[in-house]
């Protein structure tokens, strides 16, 4: 996003000086009484790429050549104008700049675990609803030709197992959550400490390393 | 732990989804005395209200951190012997230490599984005495 609105950032910068210096050099060239000051202001002014120091040079002289107090003081305020637009439109370009401070790969690792966890998820919760379904059809068929109290018991122990799979499976909405909502404040640059690492992999213990970690602390 | 199963426990995490698995797993497990709240700010309020007797916490929450709320407890002569478990997904070494040092009964690192919990559950129970 950033190199697609560094071109479009300095585009208006640059329209700027343009209309500035166009500006400026219109108004001090009409006004000029001798030719021969007006002239130069003018044509280096329009080749101001080529020779930057000569162009200079003459817009000082045109300057100051012109009778004090008649346009000097015109053109004081539109320089000064022009220094103002430039800082403006260089802060801007400084702004979105500065904003870019969030590394993009790291958003996208974040997302790509998010991606992962809903995907375990759903496969997880589907494979256990799906085991349990089929407990249900052969509990239905034992109901039908052989009635066994045991057989049922057994049967909606192993159905609420799966289930309480199914609901474990669910906690993949907190850790995705806090992985979004790190994503997110990265993405908008708020200056908001970010919680939780549930997704930053790097540095992470396991639960064993955590229990071993702690029979020495503890 | 037909005798631990009336304990009065509060769980405490910002998310509803995880409160809930939390709870259900618990139930599972035979605890039917459950609340919940949604931070640490809250928890601390009930735990001083509530006649609690254990506390399942995670540790990043908004207004009141895992962490702060267990150092809260500890620091409570009311409630300093609480027994006090985190579920987080906070799984550095210094995450750890930290919780370690504040006081933590016991650590769970999200993911988790039903066992884990129950696991470390008999075991706090069995440290308590209970």
């Amino acid at each position: 996003m950033a190199q697609k609105k560094a071109p479009v950032g300095k585009s208006p910068a640059a329209t700027l000086v343009k209309t500035a210096a166009a500006k400026v050099v219109a108004k001090a060239a009409p006004k000029a009484k001798a030719k021969s000051v007006a002239t130069p202001a003018v044509k280096p002014a329009s080749k101001a790429t080529a020779k930057k120091a000569s162009s200079k040079a003459v817009l000082r002289t045109s300057v100051v050549n012109r009778k004090p107090g008649q346009n000097a003081g015109e053109v004081l305020t539109e320089l000064k104008t022009l220094a103002k637009e430039l800082t403006k439109a260089a802060q801007g370009l400084n702004v979105k700049k500065g904003s870019a401070n969030t590394d993009p790969r790291e958003v996208s690792t974040i997302l790509g675990n998010v991606e992962r966890m809903t995907a375990e998820a759903a496969t997880k919760s589907l494979a256990e609803a799906e085991s349990a379904k089929q407990i249900s059809v052969k509990l239905l068929d034992t109901l039908g030709r052989d009635w066994a109290r045991r057989d049922i018991e057994n049967a909606l122990r192993e159905i609420g197992g799966h289930l309480t799979n199914i609901i474990v499976a669910q906690e993949f909405q907190d850790l995705a959550g806090q992985s979004l909502r790190k994503s997110i404040k990265a993405l908008v640059g708020a200056i908001i400490i970010t919680e939780g690492g549930g997704t930053n992999e790097e540095g992470r213990l396991s639960q064993n390393e955590v229990d071993n970690l702690l029979s020495n602390l503890m | 732990m037909a005798d631990r199963t009336s304990l009065k426990i509060l769980v405490v995490d910002d998310f509803s989804t995880m409160r809930r698995i939390v709870r259900n797993l618990l139930k599972e497990l035979g605890f039917t005395n459950i609340e919940e709240a949604e931070d640490g700010a809250v928890a601390l309020g009930k735990l001083r209200e509530g006649n609690f007797q254990f506390v399942v916490s995670d540790w990043n929450m908004p207004n009141m951190d895992g962490l702060t709320l267990l150092q809260s407890v500890r620091s409570d002569p009311k409630l300093r012997g609480l027994p006090f478990l985190m579920i987080t997904a906070e799984a550095k070494k210094e995450n750890i230490i930290a919780a370690a040092q504040a006081g933590a009964s016991g650590y769970i690192v999200k993911p988790f599984t039903a066992a884990t919990l129950q696991e470390k559950l008999v075991k706090i129970f069995e440290k308590m005495g209970i």
